[in-house]
Order: C-alpha cells, then sequence, then structure tokens
C-alpha cells in the first residue's frame, strides 16, 4: 500500500492548486471543438518546466484526465465531439441535448467518466510496480526493442496506413539524431546552428500538435450548429440512475481498462468499442442513436476507464499506453526522469504523488465537470480565429519560455508547418513524437548493446537472442500485423 | 486548391529517404550507423508504399486551400524574421488583430473593436503568465536589425 504513504503530498497548498487548475483548465480546453487532450497537454509541457516534477505531473495527470472528460460537453451540446476518444459519445449525447436533456447528458457523462476514472486508476496503482519489477530484468538489448515497440505500436495503430505510420516514426527516430552523438560525442546533421543542441521535445511536441491543429482551424472553420437551453436536472437523481445502469457502466469500464493497457490503442477504440458491446448486450438496441442513456454511460466510462491503465506501460516500460501518453512521455522527461523500476525507487514519492493525484483528479473532475458544463458553452463557441491565434501565442512564448532561445521557436513552428503538410499526405504526428522522444533511448542501448555483443557473437545475434528479446520482437511483429489487418478491414 | 494524392506522398517517402540515406552514408563515423539503420528502413518504407501504390492503383485525394492560409503562414515568417528585433510582445500583438480581423466572419467595425477589446485583455494576461510569474525574459521592442 505504498501509495497511501504519499497522498498527503497531494493535498498541499501548491500541488492542490495546480490541481483545480489543471482540472478546470482542461475541461475549457477540452471541451473547445479541436482541441484535443495531446494537444492540450503538449501545449502546457512547457509551463511544467519550471514547476518542481511532482507539480508538473500533477498539472499533466489532472489536464489528461480533464481534457477527456471535457471533450464530451462538445460532443453532447454541439456534436463535435471535443476529442476522439468522445466520438461515441455524440451518437446519443446530442439527440438527448435535442430533446432537452442535455444537462441530464452531462451528469452521466461526468458521473460515469469519474467511476471508469477511479477504476482505472486501481489498475495503475496495482498493476504498474509489478510490470516495473519484471522491467529490472531488461538490459540494453531489451530496452532497444521497448523503444522500438513503443514506436511501432502507436505508428501502426496511430495511423490509417501502416507504411505510413511505420515512415512516421522514423523520421522521428533520425531526427532525434540530429546533434551531437551521446556516446561518441560526433556532431552529426547539424546544417545550421539553430540545431546544434539538436531538436528539443518540447519544441516538436507543441510544434507538432498544436501548429497543424491551428492551421487546420483556419482552413476548415467549424459550422455553426443548435444551441440548446440547460435544463434543471437533479444531480442525486441522475447519480441514483447511473448507478443504476450497471451494465453500462460495467461493460464501459472494463473494456476501457483492457484497451487502455493495450499500448497504442487509446481514448477513442475505447469509447467505439464500448458502445458497440453495451448496444449489443442491451435489452433496448432500437433507442442507440436516438438518446440512450447506455450509449453515453458506456462511451465515457470506457475512455476514462482507459487513462489509467494506459499509463502502467508507459510508467514501467516508456511504451505509452495512448497517443496523450506518448505526450506524457515527454513530461516526465523534462524533469530528468525515465520510465522503468527507478521511478518506483529513486523517484518514488513524486510517482506515487502523481499517480495518487489522479485519483483526486477524478473527484475534481466530477465536482468542476457538472458545475463547469454551463460555463463551457460559452467557451465551446470561442470563434476559430481567436482560438487558433491564442493557441499561436500559447505555442510561442511556452516555447521561448523552457530554454529562452528563439532558435527552438523557428524549430517548433518549421516542424508545425512541416507536420500540417506531412498530414496532408497522411502521415501523422504521434510516431514522430515517440520516435524523437525514444530515439535516444534506442540509440544509446543499441550502441551498448553494440559494444557488449562486439566481445561476443555480433550485434545481430546479440539482438535477437535471449526469450525477452524475442518476446518483443514478436510483440513488434504482431502490432504490425494487426495494424495491416485494421487497415485491411477498413477499406472493406 | 492544392490536391495531394498517393502520387505525391509516395514521391514524397522516396525522394524524402533517398536524401537521409545520403546524409547518413556520407558520415564516416560509427556514430553515423544508427542513422544509416533508421534511414535503409525509411528507403525499405518507401519503395514497399511505391509497390503499394502500383498494386491498389487507387487515389486518395485530399485538398488543401492554401489561399485561405497565406495570411497565418506569412505572419509566421514576419515573427520568424523579425520576431527578436521589433520583440514578442509588439509584434505578437499586430499579428494578433491582423490574423483575427483577416479570419473573422464579418470584417466591419464592430469586429474591429471587439478584437481590439479581446486583444487588449488577452495579450496583458500573457504579459503576467509569461513575464510576471514565470519570470520569461523575451525579446523586447529595439531596433538592432541582426537577425539570428
Amino acid at each position: 500500500m505504498e501509495f497511501l504513504q504519499y497522498f498527503s503530498n497531494v493535498f498541499t497548498f501548491g500541488n492542490l492548486i495546480i490541481l483545480i487548475l489543471g482540472t478546470i483548465g482542461g475541461l475549457l480546453l477540452g471541451a473547445a471543438p479541436g482541441l484535443s487532450p495531446t494537444m492540450a497537454v503538449a501545449l502546457l509541457i512547457p509551463f511544467t518546466f519550471k514547476m518542481s516534477p511532482d507539480q508538473g505531473l500533477i498539472m499533466l495527470g489532472a489536464v489528461y484526465t480533464a481534457t477527456v472528460a471535457g471533450g464530451a460537453i462538445s460532443a453532447i451540446l454541439l456534436k463535435i465531439p471535443g476529442a476522439p476518444a468522445n466520438i461515441a459519445t455524440v451518437m446519443d449525447g446530442y439527440p438527448m441535448a435535442r430533446s432537452n436533456r442535455s444537462k441530464e447528458a452531462l451528469h452521466y457523462c461526468f458521473i460515469s467518466s469519474f467511476v471508469g476514472g477511479i477504476i482505472g486508476i486501481a489498475v495503475l496503482i496495482f498493476f504498474t510496480p509489478l510490470l516495473a519489477d519484471f522491467a529490472l530484468n531488461f538490459g540494453p538489448s531489451q530496452m532497444f526493442w521497448i523503444a522500438i515497440f513503443g514506436v511501432t505500436v502507436i505508428a501502426t495503430l496511430d495511423s490509417n496506413s501502416v507504411i505510413k505510420g511505420l515512415f512516421s516514426g522514423a523520421i522521428g527516430l533520425w531526427l532525434a539524431t540530429i546533434g551531437y552523438d551521446s556516446v561518441l560525442g560526433v556532431e552529426r546533421f547539424v546544417f545550421n546552428p539553430i540545431f546544434s543542441g539538436g531538436i528539443n521535445i518540447i519544441a516538436a511536441l507543441v510544434g507538432l500538435f498544436a501548429i497543424p491543429q491551428v492551421l487546420s482551424m483556419l482552413e476548415n472553420k467549424h459550422a455553426d450548429t443548435d444551441q440548446f437551453k440547460m435544463e434543471k436536472k437533479s444531480l442525486i437523481e441522475s447519480f441514483l440512475y447511473n448507478i443504476k445502469r450497471i451494465k453500462a457502466l460495467t461493460i464501459g469500464s472494463i473494456t476501457g481498462v483492457i484497451i487502455g493497457l493495450i499500448p497504442g490503442a487509446g481514448g477513442q477504440i475505447a469509447g467505439l468499442v464500448s458502445y458497440d458491446q453495451i448496444k449489443k448486450a442491451s435489452k433496448n438496441k432500437e433507442n442507440f442513436g436516438k438518446g440512450e442513456p447506455d450509449g453515453i454511460i458506456a462511451a465515457e466510462s470506457a475512455n476514462n476507464a482507459m487513462v489509467g491503465p494506459s499509463l502502467v506501460p508507459l510508467l514501467t516500460l516508456g511504451v505509452p499506453g495512448s497517443p496523450t501518453a506518448a505526450v506524457l512521455l515527454g513530461g516526465l522527461l523534462i524533469h530528468g526522469m525515465f520510465p522503468g523500476p527507478n521511478l518506483f525507487t529513486i523517484y518514488a514519492e513524486t510517482t506515487w504523488t502523481f499517480i495518487d493525484s489522479l485519483v483526486v483528479a477524478q473527484f475534481m473532475m466530477l465536482i468542476f465537470g457538472i458545475y463547469i458544463s454551463g460555463l463551457a458553452k460559452y467557451v465551446i463557441r470561442t470563434p476559430v480565429n481567436y482560438m487558433a491565434v491564442a493557441i499561436t501565442l500559447l505555442a510561442v512564448f511556452g516555447t521561448y519560455s523552457v530554454q529562452h532561445n528563439f532558435a527552438d521557436v523557428i524549430v517548433m513552428l518549421g516542424l508545425g508547418i512541416g507536420m500540417f503538410f506531412l498530414g496532408k499526405l497522411g502521415f501523422t504526428a504521434s510516431p514522430i513524437v515517440l520516435g524523437l522522444i525514444l530515439g535516444p533511448i534506442a540509440e544509446t542501448n543499441f550502441s551498448q548493446a553494440k559494444i557488449i555483443a562486439d566481445t561476443q557473437n555480433g550485434i545481430f545475434s546479440y539482438l535477437t537472442s535471449g526469450y525477452l528479446n524475442i518476446i518483443i520482437i514478436v510483440l513488434c511483429l504482431i502490432s504490425i500485423a494487426y495494424g495491416i489487418s485494421s487497415e485491411i478491414r477498413k477499406k472493406k | 486548391m492544392i490536391k495531394f494524392n498517393n502520387t505525391i506522398s509516395v514521391i514524397f517517402g522516396l525522394v524524402f529517404s533517398s536524401i537521409l540515406v545520403f546524409l547518413s552514408f556520407s558520415g564516416n563515423s560509427e556514430a553515423y550507423l544508427f542513422p544509416k539503420i533508421i534511414s535503409s528502413s525509411m528507403l525499405l518504407l518507401a519503395i514497399l508504399s511505391l509497390i503499394y501504390f502500383f498494386v491498389e492503383k487507387k487515389e486518395n485525394l485530399t485538398e488543401l486551400n492554401i489561399k485561405k492560409l497565406y495570411p497565418y503562414l506569412i505572419s509566421i515568417l514576419i515573427f520568424v524574421l523579425l520576431g527578436q528585433n521589433f520583440g514578442f510582445y509588439f509584434l505578437l500583438t499586430v499579428l494578433f488583430v491582423i490574423n483575427c480581423f483577416v479570419y473573422s466572419k464579418k470584417r466591419n467595425l464592430r469586429t474591429s473593436i471587439e478584437i481590439l477589446i479581446t486583444t487588449s485583455i488577452f495579450v496583458p494576461l500573457i504579459y503576467l503568465l509569461f513575464t510576471v510569474m514565470l519570470k520569461v525574459q523575451v525579446p523586447r521592442f529595439y531596433l538592432n536589425f541582426n537577425i539570428f
């Protein structure tokens, strides 16, 4: 019960304020259409740079939790999912709002998100230390393969084309080699002094996620939709009703937990799979799509139940469970914390404080979510031109604040504009970011493995022998095979 | 309107990976081993996408309305070139006002006043957050034209 030991750390004045601000900010950012949790977390990473590691991680965790739930506000009120995780919520949330039950729908959304979130965090608390202990068995060759697995998994699952996904991951890995080689100290691919320090992770995160979104907002402005009145609805009534829908809550939470544990899968899949499952299991199948509360309850409990488990492979192996978790990895690394057993030994206090804060963040999300949803309807109507320019300003100042270096801002803007055009060609940002983050880890371990292998049977033999290496290589191949089969199924 | 299709995507993949292969293999040190492996894998993936392109023969089209983006992209270019000389606050305030106006649905006096009010609230908030609270000293307005 180590997690209880650090619970009081969450309730210090500074941490609590950050948690509240992170939750409220996350709910509002999540509610704004087009601002995905991944982008919100990326945009906030520069702010956490000046904070202590626990405060920084508390902020990012609260934003991650709240944006996933906040995305349901615009899904219900505008028929525009605030995040991909809320796509399934639109199906019954919007019809409920149309029949003047928007407040009821929002109540169900936040209550079920809370239940799912708590179950997800429980899984995170109990599974993470076990997997972290197991990671002690990993040497350079296994760590090299784990880094490759992380890139492969995101590349194949967060992309419409396996080849393009893997190509994007490779772009990230190559970009990570710019600057000085960590083992030999040789300068590589520095064509301009602005690249001499390599590509700053924060500049890359902000640029790759924020700028393409801004360009896309300006290119396709969102159409206006109906505006609904908020009816009066008792919270206790909604709570009791929600608890009665135990089947939807259970299906949603279990699906979310399982999908969260699968590296790379993410909230969108969790929401859609649980919606499909509850529809199949329900006696009122014909009501789905017309405003069936079970649809919202299952989808929202699933996408929040996914948050905790998506951090299990991230904190133990450095393999993110979702694209947002991939960005969160950048947040860990800027504070000098690398995923693995060290998080639960050297950095135990920070890690457990972060995990404990996620529990409190669920309560905050429930309380503020219900009361903020009324206010959020104004935020979600912020004109696109204001939103786009404001995001650009935050991205510029945020990136500059990290190293006080104008070159980082140029890199951020350049990567962002480049990513926008790459997106048009079908490439995705998440694998590039993960390649950039995991690249140095992969290369350092590869170099160490090569030094060891040179005294043995050579690098190929060293990297492919031993049961752990073989298991991870097989997992890489499975993720590629799964990506290919999903691509074929989509085309059919 | 620019149209993107699979052909452009495949050509991009081949050209980009070939450049990276050339750059990686032009380094002689052992430090270039990892980039060599990565760029070779990229070239292999680009060749696979070329084969796939001929097998599938299906064009997925996406469009880009570049004209809509010109004001924003030009603003970014101006900022990159002059940001350090004209200062972040001055230049970004000007660009904020111009972009908000250019991208607004209605361009009339009322919109202009709304934009000016929003700017006069938002920019001081940014100043408060970054310069006062986070103690970030961004380039200020001064005119020594030493770009980079």
